[in-house]
């Protein structure tokens, strides 16, 4: 790995990447010693945990080691690596607030069906849609004909809220 | 022999009309799910298992077996018409696809895909017959130290041998083994890396991870880099069917796809990716027309699809004789199963040798309907890839969350979801694979208990792995798959040449 590959990241990545892994690696250290030693015949539950978060830091190494060398290899070179993470940052606002705010009607006791609309919607605007009547539209029949459909079809259990209760 | 008895008997439980009906719906719920664009067969099955929650195990493992099919079916659709491979197992085809449906061959390249992988399916079922209850009776003399020693060979070969970078595979495949530590401990009653969460406690789900990570992550990559411009669609013009001169150079191509991707597809290294750019390359060489290869040759259609089929159906052979998934759709379709509390394996063949069977069965009932569905409803089919990108997008995450919540209806299981809908968004920006993290997930707690109960049984003593033969055999064979890629970096080149 002494070559930088194109498609690969770039070292501000491999790093925080290994930031990634060792914290990992401490996270689970750190379970491991709020557990109680176990009296059980043969091996543990934190045997697997040790192995992993040893593997955990082993990579983390391996990614420092690459990181270290990416920069070397790319001194003065000017690199774009954050432009290239958040890309088009508006549409990924649009979907990621899309998912948020469903999770937060659900949590309100909005319903599936609202969120579904509101996540629809969001994500179509994402896609260059402007959220006008017609994509609310869209999602909202399309939510609620999935909803009617799990829910008496499929007798599975959806959040529900008021537009829920008046349909079922 | 016996196996084309139970097989025989399988096939009745298949061709019961309920059960017909599972595997139909099945079909067309993949190929509906699997021809959107980006959608690969691994992701249409996490989307379609909750619909499968309410079933009878039998009935919905058929869906199952139905929903992976049209799935595959739908990827390589998309892939000749679009340009855009769902899956790395196709790119292969579209390649020459495409180009074929430029050139007003679009019907003919769809025919002998279809064609393609309905021979291969059921040449591939064949071998999962004979090949299955044989390895299902080695199966019973291993022990927990062969079964270790196998998984881990698994891990290598899908996270390090196969990628693009064993560092990067490898840490794919870790970040899915720490999140298959996560909750109670099945031995002990333990709870580990819960930190009090209750919804933690059950553990981490592999639809919301798998979902989380291919549905949002591509969402969200796609959002990031689109740019208002709609994929051009070729239509399919001129004949559907093809000449007399397509078969000919059709099957040879399939016959050889299924030798290179049956094999490939059942050892335990996994994936289709390989076994299809081997028979995209190995056509191209035995061309009889090399000069057509680039520009539409039927031959690097037929050949990729065929290898991609027997290697999806062959990675069945050691998910349904030793319970482990070496592929994505694999760890999918044992999510399937351990949903019913059914566990794969050499147990399964004696406590549910019905099931079993009529599953096996169904993969024949489910390809012949593929082709009598869905070469007629080809139409049908392309409307579907021209459904606008924002509609389309809004949909799956729509389904996704839907998905998620059917499974298990609470917030802190669609923050999971979102969060690895990041985590997918991150690892596909910085060129980290995905599949080993689902099967590190599913596996690693697999495992971890194959390994305790080896220690147990050696009474503590370590190297009991080395001690038999079989495993560390597995394990020498599993080391220097590791090491390979480190040493031969050719390796990786010929997938650039030819990818």
């Amino acid at each position: 790995m002494t070559q930088p590959e194109p498609s690969g990241p770039g070292w501000h990545a491999l790093a925080a990447v290994a930031v990634l892994l060792f914290g990992l690696a401490v996270l689970i250290a750190f379970d491991v010693t709020g557990m109680a030693p176990s009296a059980a015949v043969g091996v543990g539950p934190t045997v697997a945990m040790k192995m992993v978060s040893g593997l955990l830091v082993i990579l983390g190494v391996a990614h420092a080691v690459a990181a270290v060398r990416a920069r070397a290899a790319h001194t003065g070179r000017q690199d774009h690596e954050l432009e290239e993470v958040l890309q088009n940052r508006g549409a990924l606002a649009w979907v990621l607030g899309g998912l948020l705010g469903m999770i937060a009607i659900l949590q309100f006791g909005g319903g599936f069906i609202l969120g579904s609309t509101w996540l629809f919607a969001a994500t179509a605007r994402a896609f260059g849609q402007p959220i006008g009547i017609k994509s609310p539209l869209i999602g909202f029949v399309l939510a609620a004909v999935v909803y009617a459909f799990f829910t008496l079809a499929l007798t599975l259990t959806l959040p529900t809220g008021p537009l829920e209760r008046l349909l079922g | 022999m016996e196996v084309f008895t139970l097989l025989g008997q399988g096939l009745l439980v298949a061709i019961q009309p309920g059960n017909l009906l599972f595997a139909g719906v099945g079909v067309l719920l993949g190929t509906l799910v699997g021809i959107l664009p980006g959608i690969s067969p691994s992701l249409t099955v996490a989307l379609l298992l909750p619909i499968t929650f309410k079933l009878d195990p039998t009935g919905s493992i058929i869906m199952f077996a139905g929903i992976y099919f049209g799935g595959m079916y739908g990827s390589s659709t998309t892939a000749i018409l679009l340009n855009t491979p769902g899956e790395a197992a196709s790119i292969a085809t579209a390649i020459e696809g495409h180009k074929m449906a430029k050139a007003g061959r679009g019907g003919p390249a769809l025919a002998t895909a279809a064609i393609g992988s309905f021979v291969a399916g059921s040449i591939a079922t064949i071998g999962i017959c004979v090949l299955a209850p044989w390895l299902v009776e080695f199966a019973v003399q291993f022990g927990p130290w062969d079964y270790f020693a196998l998984m881990v060979l698994a891990f290598i070969t899908l996270s390090a041998t196969f990628g693009d970078s064993v560092l990067r595979g490898v840490t794919s495949l870790a970040l899915g083994l720490v999140l298959g530590l996560v909750g109670i401990d099945k031995l002990t009653g333990q709870s580990r890396l819960a930190f009090g969460v209750p919804a933690l406690l059950d553990g981490i789900s592999i639809t919301t991870l798998a979902v989380g990570l291919f549905a949002m992550g591509e969402t969200l990559y796609i959002a990031s880099r689109f740019n208002g411009v709609q994929e051009k669609l070729e239509a399919v013009r001129g004949s559907l069917w093809m000449t007399k001169e397509d078969w000919k150079r059709s099957w040879k191509p399939w016959l050889r796809g299924i030798g290179l991707g049956f094999p490939i597809g059942a050892l335990p290294a996994g994936g289709a990716e390989v076994p299809t750019l081997l028979s995209y390359t190995l056509e191209r060489k035995l061309a009889v027309k090399p000069e057509e290869f680039g520009h539409g040759a039927i031959e690097g259609v037929a050949g990729p699809e065929a290898a991609n089929n027997a290697a999806a159906t062959g990675t069945l052979v050691p998910l349904l004789a030793l319970g482990l998934p070496t592929s994505a759709t694999a760890a999918m379709m044992l999510a399937g199963f351990q949903q019913y509390g059914l566990v794969p394996g050499p147990l399964l063949f004696i406590t549910n040798a019905d099931l079993v069977w009529g599953l096996i069965a169904s993969f024949f009932v489910g390809n012949l309907m593929l082709l009598v569905l869905n070469l007629p409803l080809v139409g049908l089919w392309v409307k579907l890839l021209k459904v606008p990108q924002p509609w389309l997008y809004a949909g799956i995450l729509v389904f996704a969350v839907m998905g998620t919540l059917a499974a298990n209806p609470s917030p802190v299981e669609l923050v999971m979801l979102v969060t690895f809908g990041i985590v997918g968004y991150l690892m596909r920006c910085w060129d980290y694979p995905v599949a080993p993290m689902i099967v590190g997930l599913i596996l690693g707690p697999m495992a971890e208990s194959q390994f305790r109960r080896a220690l147990q049984i050696s009474l503590g003593d370590e190297l009991v792995f080395f001690k038999h033969a079989s495993s560390a055999t597995l394990l020498a064979i599993a080391f220097i798959a590791l090491i390979a890629p480190l040493v031969f970096k050719n390796l990786r080149k010929f997938k650039g040449d030819d990818g």
